[in-house]
């Protein structure tokens, strides 16, 4: 098949987006990029890109009416080198406004609906990358993860997705979120399609100081042996969990026993402030980066008397969750409380941090089930923002780590349920050698 | 804990973030709840190990202001063209 050919199959497959997990389609741009696409690793794939991603003269609203008619004018590190692979951006997907969600439904321009039921929420706040991928329009996605964004709908969605180690991947040209704890992330069908774009996404980028140690990204060498691999199963990532998610995530575990894996009971105390302390870091970080679209220089500008209104003003546009982290971090970060509030989650940070390191002086990888539910009906949790944030209790201790994890769908009835690993920092081509092994036995794909 | 409407508009100037009667209203609930159930990572301060990266900056008082004068004649001197204390830049909106 063609490059050309292969274009036409994903506009072909998308049709009108009833999922709407594209905000911009370039079907022109894509047949012309393909026609003139390079020969490289990726040539001829047609990929999407996260609306939180700049991709030279296209649309960038992070799926905010602030940012709408906003054209980025210059291309993220991830996807040139994309480009630069032969691959094809088709066009950018869906999220929650400026990534706070956890279900794709903050987007300013509609929620995305799942492709494997379309009455349930896609999961957030990668959800247009995830349905993009799961609707079978592309292969591979390009989204970002702060505390599960690729993970989350990787997982409702019963897609692959990897939250690489801190460093290993550029964040040039992405709108932070909470850019301590974020990094682009690769989404797609299968674990073999996550090495291909890691081994084009990662590497060295002297415009993200963070990645200045990086190596590229080197597939693990031959099949990684389970005979003797110490999985370390914390009881705590099962607490609260449905047992629809739980018995399928216990079985994969079994079978990787059978193959000569051991299970290891590990005990990590500091996660029960990990929710905590991601939120209040993630809200300290996210208020101060906002402070930027503010209308003057660009986005939505606000009619108002002097600057400061007309800045009030141009915000005024913003959804309830953006206004609720702003803030919710101008308050933990203020003078009088930022010891209190900043400073403690700072602390427990540390904590996790600490746990993980002792615990990966233990076993090899920790593992369990990536939500601790499967996708649930839209606005069923749109309206409670605790409700909300408990999504992510299982996924957002690797961020707060600085730790690589990855989602694998498993083989089940019905509604999609993934299966999370975490290795040490670094160890992202061994994790993803062994999410090939949770895919060849228990996974949904071939 | 519970914020009074008081400190929910005290915050929202200093985010310049306009809000309305309802709006704020309905954004104190929230935030108290979610601040009432974060309350819990004061006992993670307790088990953590002590941190090169624990903050001890100088902070100003949260109170919006104007830039000082001598900051602003400092930024406009900065500029390659400029225009008694207005600069020039290139044009980005229509």
């Amino acid at each position: 098949m063609t490059a050309l050919e292969r274009v036409e199959r994903a506009l072909e497959r998308l049709g009108p987006d009833p999922w709407n997990a594209f905000l911009h389609v370039e079907a022109e741009g894509a047949r012309t990029r393909a026609r003139r696409a390079p020969e490289g690793p990726l040539h001829g794939v047609v990929v999407s890109v996260k609306d939180n991603l700049a991709v030279r003269g296209m649309p960038m609203t992070c799926a905010s009416r602030h940012l709408q008619g906003y054209v980025a004018p210059y291309t993220a590190t991830v996807v040139e080198r994309l480009e630069a692979a032969g691959a094809i951006v088709l066009g950018k997907t869906n999220l929650d406004e400026f990534a706070c969600g956890s279900s794709g439904e903050s987007s300013a321009f509609g929620p995305t609906l799942n492709p494997r039921d379309p009455s349930r929420v896609a999961g957030g706040s990668s959800s247009g990358a995830g349905a993009s991928v799961a609707a079978g329009v592309v292969d591979l996605a390009v989204g970002s993860d702060t505390g599960g964004s690729v993970r989350a709908p990787g997982s409702f969605c019963g897609v692959a997705a990897l939250k690489p180690s801190p460093g290993l991947v550029s964040r040039y040209g992405l709108s932070d979120l909470a850019m301590s704890l974020e990094a682009p992330a690769p989404m797609a069908r299968t674990v073999g399609g996550l090495t291909r774009l890691m081994q084009v996404m990662a590497g060295p980028d002297p415009r993200d100081s963070l990645t200045a140690a990086a190596s590229p990204f080197v597939p693990h060498q031959g099949e990684l042996s389970l005979q003797g691999l110490r999985i370390g199963v914390p009881e705590a990532f099962f607490e609260g969990v449905e047992e629809a998610t739980a018995r399928p995530v216990r079985a994969a575990l079994a079978r990787l026993e059978a193959k000569g894996a051991t299970l290891v009971g590990v005990e990590l105390p500091s996660l029960r402030f990990a929710l905590s302390a991601y939120y209040l870091l993630n809200y300290a970080e996210f208020a101060s980066a906002m402070q930027r679209f503010d209308g003057t220089r660009y986005g939505y500008r606000g009619e108002g008397k002097g600057l400061e209104e007309a800045q009030a003003e141009s915000r005024a546009v913003f959804g309830p969750e953006v206004k609720r982290r702003i803030l919710l971090g101008t308050y933990v970060t203020s003078r009088d409380r930022r010891e209190a509030w900043y400073g403690k989650a700072l602390a427990a940070k540390q904590a996790v941090a600490s746990d993980f390191q002792r615990v990966f002086e233990q076993v090899d990888v920790l593992a369990g089930p990536t939500m601790p539910f499967r996708a649930f009906r839209l606005g069923e949790r749109v309206a409670d923002p605790l409700a909300m944030y408990a999504s992510d209790v299982l996924t957002v201790s690797a961020n707060l780590a600085g730790v690589p994890a990855g989602t694998v769908p498993l083989r089940v009835e019905g509604l999609p349920v993934g299966f999370q690993v975490m290795g040490p920092r670094g160890s992202d081509a061994r994790l993803l050698a062994l999410m090939g092994h949770v895919e060849a036995l228990s996974g949904v794909a071939p | 804990m519970t914020l009074t409407p008081e400190e929910v508009a005290r915050l929202s100037r200093l985010a310049r973030l306009k809000l309305g009667e309802a709006e704020a209203a309905a954004l104190r609930s929230d935030l108290t709840a979610i601040l009432a159930k974060f309350e819990e990572v004061s006992g993670a301060a307790a088990t953590a190990p002590s941190s090169p990266e624990s903050p001890t900056l100088a902070l100003r008082e949260d109170v919006p202001a104007p830039a000082p004068p001598e900051e602003v004649e400092g930024i406009v001197a900065a500029f390659p063209r400029r225009k008694d204390r207005a600069v020039d830049v290139p044009r980005s909106l229509p």
